[in-house]
């Protein structure tokens, strides 16, 4: 990182300096900040390319974290919907 | 007390606490079952773990208000999750210094699983695999698994502020790792 980029944080854009962005970006990408804040946040991106570009990279990576889960195995989770619906049917036999 | 009503729990028959067994825990099997597979050592440890886990809520299932039931289940599995491990090594939760089952690195994939995995997978596995056991964790709970905050927060015994911060922090590592493939902005 350049100085002039250290200083190009610290400067307002769209109202909020990318600093303060940089600490909300993933409550905001994970819908955990409140209206006002996230509205904050929103206009932020929109006006700086650096932020918006570091957004995009979360959101690529939460996608493709999403994606990483491995279908589960159907054996074990049919041998424990069965167990289930015995303790469901006949439960008190394992008081 | 008639033959239906269960023990302990007057005038809660049988077959109610069986209706709200099927309403509130067996929809919860798959998610239980894909947690179990992120904390155990092996998939036979991560079955006895849900089944386990299916039990006491059976048991525990008259005291239960109803309210967030898969924190409430969550709960419950990282109890029996203590125990099992009291009973066979140390328990992985909280103090947790070793990866368990390396969902996604599992032995011997086919040759049709190599060929079709994207490159983009192949490097989130690679960023994963280079966070710290409890960044790891949370990591793929909340990202893979799709727990909650909350819902981690129970399961791990510890605050939301705490999965909060643990999952900002391999977020961040895993972003400055893939941010050396060139490719990393162009794959999706």
């Amino acid at each position: 990182m350049r100085p002039s980029d250290v200083v190009d944080m610290f400067r307002r854009k769209g109202g909020t300096r990318c600093v303060e962005v940089g600490r909300r970006i993933q409550g905001f990408l994970d819908g955990g900040l409140d209206a006002d804040a996230a509205a904050k946040v929103a206009q932020h991106l929109d006006a700086c390319r650096r932020c918006g570009l570091s957004a995009d990279d979360y959101r690529r990576l939460k996608s493709a974290l999403n994606e990483a889960a491995a279908p589960l195995p159907a054996e074990p989770l049919q041998r424990l919907r069965a167990f289930a619906g015995e303790l469901a049917a006949n439960g008190t036999r394992y008081e | 007390m008639s033959d239906d009503e269960i023990p302990g729990l007057a005038k809660t028959s049988r077959a109610e606490i069986g209706d709200r067994f099927d309403a509130i825990v067996v929809p919860e099997i798959d998610v239980l079952y894909r947690v179990a597979r992120s904390i155990s050592y092996n998939a036979s440890d991560a079955e006895d773990l849900v089944q386990d886990t299916l039990l006491r809520a059976f048991r525990g299932l008259g005291r239960f208000d109803g309210r967030y039931p898969r924190a409430w289940l969550l709960t419950i599995m990282r109890n029996a999750h203590s125990n099992q491990h009291r009973r066979q090594r140390p328990t992985l939760l909280r103090h947790d210094t070793t990866p368990e089952v390396d969902r996604r690195n599992p032995p011997a994939p086919s040759a049709e699983d190599v060929a079709t995995a994207s490159m983009a997978a192949a490097w989130v596995a690679d960023a994963l695999d280079h966070l710290s056991p409890r960044l790891r964790q949370v990591a793929e709970l909340v990202d893979v698994d799709g727990l909650t905050y909350d819902e981690t927060a129970a399961l791990l015994d510890v605050p939301a502020g705490t999965v909060t911060s643990r999952l900002h922090r391999a977020r961040r590592r895993m972003r400055g790792r893939l941010e050396r493939h060139p490719d990393f902005r162009s794959e999706h």
